[in-house]
């Protein structure tokens, strides 16, 4: 249990939410109740109890709150200040908002909804008061995505690789669908590859459901990265503000320095993108080492990987001299 | 009946009170009509000064208004009808249905979650909406409720940020990559910002209500951190491969520039305020992208690949650009 008076308030809200839904229907059952607002009996009979002693002055019995419960049905008759639900409170209708926008951003139901809720919250609120990034996805992907996990059938994408800079035909059996950090992911077996991958939904260019169904196996291991290689990691020394630049790359280890700076491990995914994130981070990194398929990989090997992308991107800005 | 009882009882009554009269109650009459109140003046002050808060915690409206034919100085508490009640927004139940899974597929995150339970004021669950696993996470950071009851009531907002007092006009909030960032009108500045509501120090204060009108359209902020610093705005020009093109276009966002420059390739342009974050954007590209200028944008990232080329360190006045976090948010320049 929380603090008494946080108690109080929640019953508070919850009473006020539930009394005009009994009185707005016909003598609705206990259960029926207790499901719909997700409490228990006990906690209901003590909430309809308290609402027997609410009213407005005089407080003779015709002003105040009048509960009748006859076997297992409750009537609830409320003066014209409770008849109504508490308005949302701005989180609660950002919550709603955002949730619709986040999960049906396509969907024409939901969006139907969301504008209602915004007619009510606000006078004349704009729509476009609340963004929610969901990467660029394609239209429909999401919900043929969502098919598939439901019915066993697999997909054939049509997919840009980051780690590998390539666009490649894959089939896939789809087993999750997870938003994290603003990107649709999905998880599935890759036939191409022979094991489960994760693929960000925005670099999905086409989905096509196939008539294929696939048996999905009770136990799947998470991904918790997009790697052709997942097993190839590479250690850097960053400073501070190099780190802060990596905010919201998956680090498998770090370790901190006095300075601000640490030392991190991070997966890697495919040739161009160690080459990326070299580049980017530039000289200010300093390479310890890495693995790959679980041997060592030296800072000398690395270098020449950052050295060689760099002028092969220097090449492009040239003709110059002889470097 | 427990003291929990008592108290609620009170709580509610005293609501009911407020919202029934349609008129302001004077703390006196609040004395004598609800139940449960000390004795003591001092006392009641207290408890009732208690009540109205956590009233007011849970988003009811008391207003504070002169007693009708008292003196000037006599005020009354009153609970405007308008604003306590919930508009029936006429949800059908195909729509109540969709809220209901679409909630159910987000997992609620951060200091204010408890309470939070919108369905139940929109008559709670439906039967035979399938629970489903969460599959996206949606954080409410607690200065969250205040700025968007000010996006919707119109109110300018004063809060700390990076160590300054900040006056906004709230026009919008964004949800990027697990952050909220605002958007609106610094008034000291004269100039549109965004800002990171984590960065946001302390509480936020809200000034009257319809005290501004927003623009018709407001662009949200997208992840792009080199639109969001204080440099001179410059144009960026870049000479993109047609095979890279996706890859570019996911990277720069929609406010790039494209026109074909004959064949497979195209000239984009997009204006830089932060360099640093630029060249990283750039040079990640690889070498499908080349930066044609200005000349000081490009021998800037010529630079930068040439440092890695003799692996010399680069000047220390030159850090590596920040995420776009740390570079949204205006700064004084």
């Amino acid at each position: 249990m929380g603090k008494p008076h946080a108690v109080a308030s929640e019953r508070l809200q919850r009473i006020l939410a539930i009394a005009p839904w009994i009185a707005g229907h016909n003598g609705p059952t206990v259960a029926e109740i207790c499901e719909r607002f997700d409490i228990g009996p006990n906690d209901l009979a003590r909430d309809l109890e308290v609402l027997t002693m609410v009213g407005v002055p005089p407080y003779s019995p015709d002003t105040l709150v009048e509960v009748t419960t006859d076997d297992d049905r409750v009537w609830v008759s409320l003066g014209p200040y409770f008849r109504r639900p508490m308005r949302l409170t701005a989180v609660e209708a950002l919550t709603l908002v955002m949730a619709a926008r986040l999960v049906g951003a396509d969907d024409p139901v939901l969006s139907g909804a969301v504008a209602r809720i915004l007619e009510v919250i606000g006078d004349g609120i704009a729509a476009d008061v609340l963004g929610a990034d969901v990467g660029d996805v394609p239209e429909g992907a999401v919900a043929t995505i969502r098919t598939g996990i439901q019915e066993h059938r697999t997909l054939r994408l049509d997919y840009y690789g980051y780690g590998s800079d390539q666009r490649t035909v894959r089939d896939v059996d789809p087993y999750r669908l997870q938003m994290t950090d603003g990107h649709w992911y999905l998880t599935g077996h890759c036939h191409r590859a022979e094991a489960e991958r994760l693929f960000r939904v925005d670099r999905i260019h086409g989905v096509e459901l196939l008539d294929d169904v696939f048996d999905t196996p009770s136990v799947t291991a998470p991904t918790d990265f997009f790697s052709d290689s997942p097993t190839d990691t590479i250690v850097l020394e960053l400073d501070a503000a190099s780190l802060r630049s990596l905010d919201r790359m998956p680090t498998t280890a770090t370790r901190p320095r006095p300075d601000g700076g640490a030392e991190v491990e991070l997966p890697i995914g495919g040739p161009a993108w160690l080459e990326r994130t070299l580049l980017r981070l530039g000289t200010r990194a300093i390479i310890r080492g890495g693995t790959r398929s679980t041997e060592p990989v030296s800072a000398d090997e690395l270098l020449a990987i950052r050295r060689d992308a760099a002028r092969r991107v220097r090449d492009r800005y040239r003709p110059t001299t002889d470097r | 009946m427990a003291t929990g009882e008592l108290k609620l009882e009170r709580l509610l009554n005293l609501t009911a009170l407020l919202v029934d009269a349609g008129r302001p109650i004077a703390a006196d009459e609040v004395h004598r009509q609800i139940f449960g109140y000390p004795e003591r003046p001092d006392s009641f002050r207290r408890a009732f000064e208690r009540d109205k808060d956590e009233l007011r915690e849970m988003g009811i409206r008391i207003e504070v208004e002169p007693l009708l034919g008292g003196d000037a100085n006599q005020v009354g508490y009153i609970i405007p009808s308008a604003e306590f009640h919930l508009q029936d927004p006429g949800l059908s139940i195909e729509e109540r249905m969709a809220l209901q899974l679409a909630l159910s597929m987000v997992r609620l995150s951060g200091p204010i979650v408890e309470g939070v339970d919108p369905l139940a004021k929109l008559g709670g669950r439906e039967q035979g909406v399938a629970a489903v696993d969460p599959v996206a996470e949606l954080s409410l950071t607690p200065a969250l409720g205040a700025v968007f009851e000010a996006i919707i009531e119109r109110q300018e907002l004063a809060f700390d940020y990076r160590g300054g007092p900040r006056h906004v006009q709230p026009y919008r909030l964004d949800f990027e990559r697990g952050r909220w960032y605002l958007t609106g009108l610094d008034v000291d500045r004269g100039a549109q910002r965004c800002f990171r509501l984590d960065r946001v120090d302390g509480a936020v204060s809200a000034g009257t209500r319809a005290a501004f009108e927003p623009p018709e359209h407001i662009a949200g902020v997208k992840l792009q951190p080199w639109r969001f610093g204080d440099e001179e705005p410059v144009i960026a020009t870049l000479a993109v491969d047609d095979d890279a093109a996706p890859a570019v276009r996911d990277l720069l966002g929609p406010d790039a520039e494209w026109t074909s420059a004959g064949g497979d390739a195209w000239t984009v342009t997009v204006e830089v305020r932060d360099r640093n974050a630029f060249r990283s954007a750039v040079v990640s590209l690889l070498d499908a992208v080349e930066v044609m200028g200005p000349p000081e944008v490009r021998d800037d990232v010529i630079a930068w690949l040439d440092s890695m080329i003799d692996d010399v360190p680069a000047a220390p006045d030159a850090p590596v650009g920040d995420s776009a976090g740390d570079s949204a948010g205006g700064r004084s320049g």
